[in-house]
Formats: structure tokens, sequence, C-alpha cells
């Protein structure tokens, strides 16, 4: 049976909305991800990094994969296929990959989110759904020890790197907000009975976990919660890294999208 | 007492038993290692590069994460190679970063076929499957070899040589099974790595230095052309088969040897390249000293002492 079959219209499009924005974000950071391959700080970091990298990318795999039968598009198509107005992955995600701090600290901040997000999945009503959530989160465990032990290897590794890594925390959650910008059909998710609550509410349960995760580093931590964002990637609104992104990752594919390569 | 040494350690390797790293051994036996071992690990380090280019780039997810994990593979390989070399090293005082300095500065080798340019898409599966297949012809003749730890090394290495070339082949199988457009990419790519795939052998043996003492020790057991014949022998066969034109029209089987002839593939280039000249040579160094010099901070965090943490 397609996922969300016993859904009304309504709630499969919301459905719908909300696996790609899953898949989006995996797939534009792991994109980003994939461009340290070789350049990393180190040739063991390339090698872990290279890892993760494919995890997140087969995350997005594994959400297009669910959205194929609901949309009538092959995961390419929807991973490789869609505008920029078409993306739902959040703003932060896109950014370029800057210095190692700021893509160390970015991951860890996005890896809680997804754990958050990934837990309430495990208290859906699809077994889809659930049984995704499960293999993404055992892999998940090892990006947050990765990004913790980073985390603390920079915010303690002497006054340069300390710098960077504060100002990478200022960056990232001025926009990690974002992450969680609330959307008119979560509330239909909740209607239907597929998710326990609007994942735009586990904001504040992201917020005390970055606090706890970043503040035991002697990181100042700038007042999240008010944040407002000029741009939101949720509702397409993005900026020109994304565009330059999916040029770039289009581009042989783009080429002629009939043929198999 | 040094002579007898040399006798002990000649005989032991003529009974075709192994050297391991704490083993005595001739400072002329471990330089002929360390520099063979040192060149291959910069060149599984170097050979990122051209590939890399592609992974941002490749046309489907599948693509996508098998270049990316193919690249891994090879960085994989070359930190393991490279720890073989540091304990080789270590006697004379030779760190993995005294190696990557040398070779961010020029001053090591790595494989001329690195240090050409990877243009389109199709030159990412005629890489797979014909630089990795050349590469596993001269590495499954290694796995003989009388350093233990490298041969050990590279039984890992071969298996995933071994599904690079399957990741290649399927890459180029699907372009030539394409349109118009994908089979003349295809084309394209195979004449622009013909030459570099014969030159990557190295030169005729005749003109080949440093064999003697390498082929006496068992440090290498094969010659540059017997690779060769062995490479041409399973490739050239498949290539045909695909439709595709080899760019060398005195390309020709002898009935009697099975031994492919050719025509001369340009040595001048090939020693060109060898000397630094490549086409990109100096761009992937660049390149590596770059991200080196912008990563030095992390390095520093990391060598800092973390009391704190």
């Amino acid at each position: 049976m397609p996922i969300g079959h016993e859904l009304s219209g309504e709630g499969r499009a919301a459905l719908g909305e909300y696996l790609l924005l899953m898949a989006d974000d995996e797939l534009v950071l792991g994109h980003r991800d994939s461009e340290w391959c070789a350049f990393a700080p180190l040739i063991e970091e390339d090698i872990a990094f290279a890892s993760i990298a494919q995890d997140e990318i087969s995350h997005a795999a594994l959400w297009y994969e669910l959205i194929e039968s609901m949309r009538g598009l092959s995961r390419d198509q929807l991973a490789f296929g869609r505008r920029e107005s078409e993306m739902r992955n959040a703003t932060l995600l896109e950014r370029e990959n800057g210095d190692w701090a700021f893509t160390v600290v970015r991951h860890y901040v996005y890896d809680i989110a997804d754990d958050l997000r990934t837990e309430q999945l495990l208290h859906a009503n699809e077994p889809l759904l659930r049984s995704v959530a499960q293999r993404i989160r055992r892999e998940e465990r090892y990006h947050l020890e990765h990004g913790a032990m980073w985390l603390g290897r920079l915010a303690h590794g002497g006054a340069e790197a300390h710098r960077r890594t504060q100002h990478a925390v200022d960056r990232v959650l001025a926009e990690s907000r974002g992450l969680f910008h609330p959307l008119a059909w979560e509330q239909v998710l909740v209607k239907e009975g597929v998710l326990p609550d609007r994942p735009s509410r586990l904001l504040r349960a992201f917020v005390e976990r970055v606090h706890a995760a970043l503040g035991e580093h002697g990181l100042q931590i700038p007042s999240l919660a008010e944040k407002r964002e000029s741009r939101c990637g949720r509702i397409g609104h993005h900026g020109p890294e994304l565009a330059s992104l999916l040029q770039t990752m289009g581009e042989v594919w783009r080429s002629d999208p009939a043929a198999t390569w | 007492m040094s002579e007898e040494r040399l006798a002990a350690f000649e005989a032991k390797i003529a009974r075709g038993e192994l050297i391991e790293a704490g083993d005595w051994m001739p400072d002329e036996y471990r330089r002929q290692c360390l520099r063979l071992i040192v060149t291959h690990a910069n060149s599984e380090l170097m050979g990122a590069l051209p590939e890399r280019e592609w992974i941002p780039r490749a046309p489907g997810l599948q693509r996508k994460l098998s270049v990316l994990s193919k690249v891994q593979d090879e960085i994989g390989h070359a930190q393991m190679i490279y720890r073989v070399a540091e304990d080789l090293g270590r006697p004379l005082g030779i760190t993995r970063e005294h190696m990557l300095e040398d070779l961010i500065a020029g001053k090591a080798k790595f494989h001329n076929v690195f240090t050409y340019p990877a243009p389109t898409w199709a030159d990412v599966g005629v890489i797979a499957w014909l630089v990795d297949g050349a590469a596993l012809e001269t590495q499954g003749a290694l796995l003989r070899t009388s350093y233990a730890p490298y041969a050990r090394i590279l039984r890992r290495v071969c298996a995933e040589e071994a599904i690079h070339l399957k990741h290649g082949e399927d890459i180029v199988l699907t372009l030539a099974a394409g349109t118009r457009v994908q089979r003349a990419m295809l084309q394209d790519a195979l004449t622009r790595w013909w030459q570099p795939l014969l030159h990557f052998f190295g030169p005729p043996d005749e003109q080949s230095p440093n064999t003697e003492l390498t082929f006496r020790w068992r440090i290498r057991l094969m010659t540059n052309e017997q690779l060769r014949q062995s490479f041409l022998r399973k490739y050239v066969p498949k290539v045909q088969a695909l439709g595709l034109a080899i760019p060398d029209a005195e390309l020709r089987q002898d009935p009697a040897t099975g031994d492919w002839l050719y025509g001369d593939p340009d040595w001048n280039e090939f020693w060109r390249v060898v000397k630094g000249g490549g086409a990109r040579t100096e761009d992937r160094l660049r390149l590596r000293r770059m991200t080196r010099e912008q990563q030095l901070w992390v390095r520093d965090a990391m060598a800092t002492p973390t009391s704190a943490a």
C-alpha cells in the first residue's frame, strides 16, 4: 500500500509536504557535506565526513522514495528536477560551507533538530514513517557523537579555534529557528492523526538542547527564540546559494533529464 | 656481520618469506619500499581530486552516492598506505607530515595519470573503469611483494578497487547504451585517456630505472611491459565490444604471442609529466597547498591539550 492511502486528499498533501521538507533538508546538507570530500582538515576526517555525507544523501533518498508514489515522480526527478522556489529545505542548510567551525556547528545544530524530528516520527501512526525514522536514527547517533567531539575540540582548541567557533554559533543560531518554522499544513497532520503534535512545536525542546550542548563549552548563545528571519526556505524563499547549488547539482542530469545516466 | 645479515636477508627473500616492519632489512630495501609506498599513497590522495570535482555534479542520487563512496575509498587507501609508510619511515625520522609536505612542495612523486583533467561525466566512468582497472593490474601484482605490511593492506585496496571497476563499468555501459550525445561524450573521454593508460604502467622495460634491486628483493614482481600487456589483453576486447574506437591505428594483436602491439604513445610526453609538467599537476598541488593552509588552524586546535573539554 502506498503511504498515506487512508488519509484524506488534504492529509496526503500535507504528508507529502512534510516528507519533501525532510528530504530537501537532508539532500542540501548532504550535498554541502560532500563538498568537503578530499579537503577536510585531516585525512581521517575526510573519510568520516564522506560517510556522514553519504548517510544524509541516503536519508534524502529514503524520504523521496516515499513521495514517489504520492506525486508520480521518481526520486531523481524530485531531487534534481525542481526549481529553487519548489525546494523546502531550511535556508541555514543551503549556506556555503565556510570554514570547518561553521560546518561543524551547523551540522551539530541540525543533527539536534533532526534527532527531535525523527524521535517524534517514532510516534507516527504510519508504520513506514516509523521504520524509516528508526533506520535514520541508527546512523544519526554517530553524527551527534561526531559533532559533540568536534565542537569540544574546537571550542577548547585555543584562541583562534574558539573565536571561529563562537562566530559560527552566532551565524548558525541566527538562522536555525527556520528549521521549525510553523506551517499551515502541520495542523492537518495532527488532525488526521499522522503526528502526535505539530513539528514546529519542537522548537522549545530544540532551543533547550542547543543551549545545553553549546553552553557547556563556554560559548555565548544569542537569544535564538526571538530571532526573526528574513527568508524562509520552508515556503520556497531561498538565497542565491541554493540557486547555485541546484545549478551545479543538476548540471549533467538536466542536460538531458530523459536520458538514463 | 652486516654482510652475513644481508646474505641471510636475501636467502629469506629467495625462500619466498616475507619481511615484517620490525625485521632487519638493508637500508636500501627500506628506501626502495618507502619510495614505492609513499608514491602509491600520494597517488591515492591526488587521485581523489579529478573525480571529486564530479561529486557535486553526479547525475542522480545513486551516482552521487557511488562517486562519493569511491573517492572516500581512495582517500581511505591513502590513509592506510601512509600508515604503512610511517612504520617504514620511522627509523629514518620520516613522518606522514614530512610526506605530505614533500608532496605539496612538488618534491615527491605521484602518478602521472592523476595530472590529467576530467572535463566530462564520461571521464568519471572511464577513470573508474580503466584507470582503476590499470591500478588493479599493478596492485594485484604487488599482493605477492616481499614487504608483508604493504601486501596485507593491498588485499583490502584491491578488493575495493574491484568494486570501483564495477562502478566505472556501469557508468560506461550506461553511456554506451545511451543517447547519441552520451556515446560521443564517452568516445571523447576514451580518446583522451587512452595514451595516459598506456603510460600508466611506465616506460618500456629497457628504459625503466631502479628495477634490478626491486626485482631481486621481490619488492616488485612484474615488469612494466608485462603489466601493460595483462591490461591490454583484458580491456582491449571489452572496449571494442562497446563499439568504441581506440585511438591507435597501429594497435593489433600478435597472433603468435597474444601480445598487443601498439603505436608509440609519445614517451617524451610521459617524461615531461613525470618531471611535473602535467596539464593539472601545478593546479592540483596548489589546491592541496591551499586547503592544507586553510585548515592549519584546525590541526593546531586538535594539537591543543583538551583538559577543559
